[in-house]
């Protein structure tokens, strides 16, 4: 999946978990960037994204994503692998 | 539209939450339980939350809740007032409690007309239908369409996650006797809230706290399906078909169906066990204990970063001396593990915000002699807020505490410290690289710096030493995931010994211990 769809699937499960009409993620944005992103609805956006795309992070993986970007490639690389 | 009203939670609902439900999480109503848990504090049921937004705002006319999803992002607290805002766009409510727009729990509705009395109604009268909220389709670009509501139910649990026990029933029925007090304690209209329902709303609650593995797990959400009440009593049956656990996140979920239940999900987190400081790792001095004969006070010592500055002080050959707030039993474990490593110790107990208490806590010292070290670590928990979540009043007011504490501890237990003593002040590598969700803590902890910096400049007959640590393991810090990158009390407090007992000339005033993975914080 290219970068650009990833994003947008991403932008969509993390605005249905904040209960915002609309999202959008780019590459660089951290999790401070985004109100009410905390560390739960973190841990709850990355379990929607592991269901959707049929994959599941390491949980080194997961507490070392510094941006969405690297969420991004994580998920092309499990994809890919 | 959007509604704006104020939710306030008190003890008189806690109380009767507990009496109905029967959820006797310590975290709820146990003051010195809550304190080691990085809400410092006991915390309000979120199911109790809930209960009292519905009571606010409960489905007009004859519409009832057909199904009901809750997210809980952050904890309430009793006596505390919280924004509350409604909106209705016609299909779905939704209701959200929180402080500056940041939503602490969110709640959305589905209603359904209703044409006869629910509470108590003979099944026949009740719709055949079940009252499912309408699916939608995703638009190509993956947005819900405009026009369709959202679901409010996700029936699939998380495939990562591994299977944690068999199927089984569940019967659950509200406390006798309770059911009316709850009603009037939250305000509750038994005809709109059928007792079927508000009992499987506090099963919820019960079960999360009680039931899951691990117990007294955190809600993460909470969502129910309503069918027809089966009964008028407050009372329901549950076939628990499905409950998963992913360990990487200590997070559980089960699915549920159930008499006037069509589907139910639970998600939590289990909470960890409290951090204990331990000192099995290998002695870094190889037994030339680098504080031999010296005297350390080390303030809140009870747990935390205090409690294993205070085990590591003694390993380094230090006579400790142990300052908390209350925490006996806490710190005479403590005092009893630096005894049987063959150290000395002793615990102490004072409010530092007191300075009658301080005084008093400065004749208890003086019968001991000089002190060498002072580590001023004691501090109030620190609850994570952005600045438009805290009032100009909850921001002053945690820097006041903090302030005050420092102040009392320089004016009435400096003149104990012997001339060329170190008065440490135990500071947080946050005012190097601060992060979002602590501007009251860094206010608080700037103004102690510049306290302690402005002081050393009158009092030069002491050194002072300002120490920022990084984000430890500690029960503030206890998070049920991602703990993986905190750095260790004890490591911290082992590399904060090592500059200490560096000769004064070649020791910066200004210490930045860096965690495990060199970062400062």
């Amino acid at each position: 999946m290219t970068d650009q769809e990833l994003l947008e699937r991403f932008s969509r499960i993390l605005a249905d978990l904040l209960g915002e009409d609309h999202l959008e993620l780019a590459m660089n944005t951290r999790r401070a960037d985004v109100p009410n992103w905390d560390s739960f609805s973190y841990i709850n956006f990355i379990a929607a994204v592991e269901m959707e795309l049929g994959i599941r992070f390491g949980i080194a993986d997961v507490e070392s994503f510094e941006d969405v970007g690297a969420i991004v490639r994580g998920a092309q690389r499990l994809q890919a692998g | 539209m959007t509604e704006r009203s104020t939710l306030r939670l008190g003890a008189e609902h806690i109380e009767a939450f507990f009496q109905a439900s029967r959820d006797a999480n310590p975290l709820h109503r146990d003051t010195s339980y809550a304190r080691r848990t990085p809400f410092g504090r006991p915390v309000a049921y979120g199911m109790a939350a809930v209960l009292r937004a519905l009571a606010l705002h409960m489905p007009a006319g004859r519409h009832r809740i057909a199904a009901l999803r809750c997210e809980f992002r952050k904890p309430l607290f009793i006596d505390t007032d919280y924004e509350l805002r409604s909106t209705d766009d016609g299909n779905q409510q939704r209701l959200r409690i929180g402080r500056g727009g940041i939503d602490y729990t969110i709640i959305a509705l589905n209603t359904r007309e209703w044409d006869g009395s629910y509470a108590g109604t003979p099944l026949a009268h009740l719709p055949a239908a079940p009252f499912l909220p309408p699916e939608h389709p995703a638009t190509p670009t993956g947005h819900p369409a405009a026009s369709a509501p959202p679901p409010v139910f996700e029936a699939r649990l998380v495939a990562a996650m591994e299977p944690l026990c068999a199927a089984r029933p569940v019967h659950y029925s509200i406390a006798p006797g309770a059911w009316a007090s709850l009603l009037l304690a939250f305000d509750l209209d038994a005809e709109r809230l059928p007792a079927q329902q508000l009992a499987a709303l506090l099963w919820m609650s019960y079960h999360v706290g009680m039931e899951m593995p691990g117990r007294q797990a955190l809600f993460a959400d909470a969502q129910v399906e309503f069918s027809q009440p089966t009964t008028p009593a407050a009372a329901l049956s549950l076939d628990l078909q499905e409950a998963v656990v992913d360990d990487r996140f200590n997070r559980f979920a089960l699915l549920a169906t159930g008499t006037g239940i069509e589907r139910l999900r639970l998600s939590a987190f289990r909470r960890p066990w409290p951090v204990v400081p331990s000192l099995s790792m290998a002695d870094p001095w190889q037994g030339s204990q680098p504080l031999r004969g010296q005297r350390v006070l080390v303030t809140g010592a009870a747990r935390g970063f205090g409690a294993a500055m205070a085990l590591v002080s003694a390993r380094a050959g230090a006579q400790v001396i142990l300052h908390h707030r209350g925490a006996t039993s806490e710190v005479e474990d403590i005092v009893q593990r630096i005894r049987d490593i063959g150290g000395q110790a002793m615990a102490v107990g004072a409010d530092l915000e007191n300075s009658t208490a301080v005084e008093r806590l400065g004749q208890e010292l003086q019968p001991l002699g000089p002190l060498d070290f002072i580590i001023s670590n004691a501090a109030p928990a620190i609850a994570d807020a952005r600045l438009v979540e805290q009032s100009d009043e909850d921001i002053l007011a945690f820097t006041h505490r903090n302030l005050a504490i420092t102040l009392t501890t320089v004016r009435r237990l400096l003149p104990h410290l012997h001339r060329g003593g170190q008065f440490v002040h135990i500071s947080t590598c946050y005012l190097s690289v601060p992060v979002p969700g602590f501007t009251h803590y860094l206010a608080a902890k700037g103004a102690q710096e510049g306290l302690i910096q402005a002081l050393a400049q009158e009092a030069r007959e002491l050194q002072f030493v300002i120490a920022r640590l990084p984000r430890m393991l500690t029960d503030q810090t206890n998070a049920p995931f991602s703990t993986g990158r905190l750095a260790s009390p004890i490591q911290v407090a082992c590399a904060l010994i090592a500059q200490l007992v560096l000769p004064s000339q070649a020791r910066p005033r200004l210490l930045e211990i860096a965690d495990a993975q060199g970062h400062p914080g």
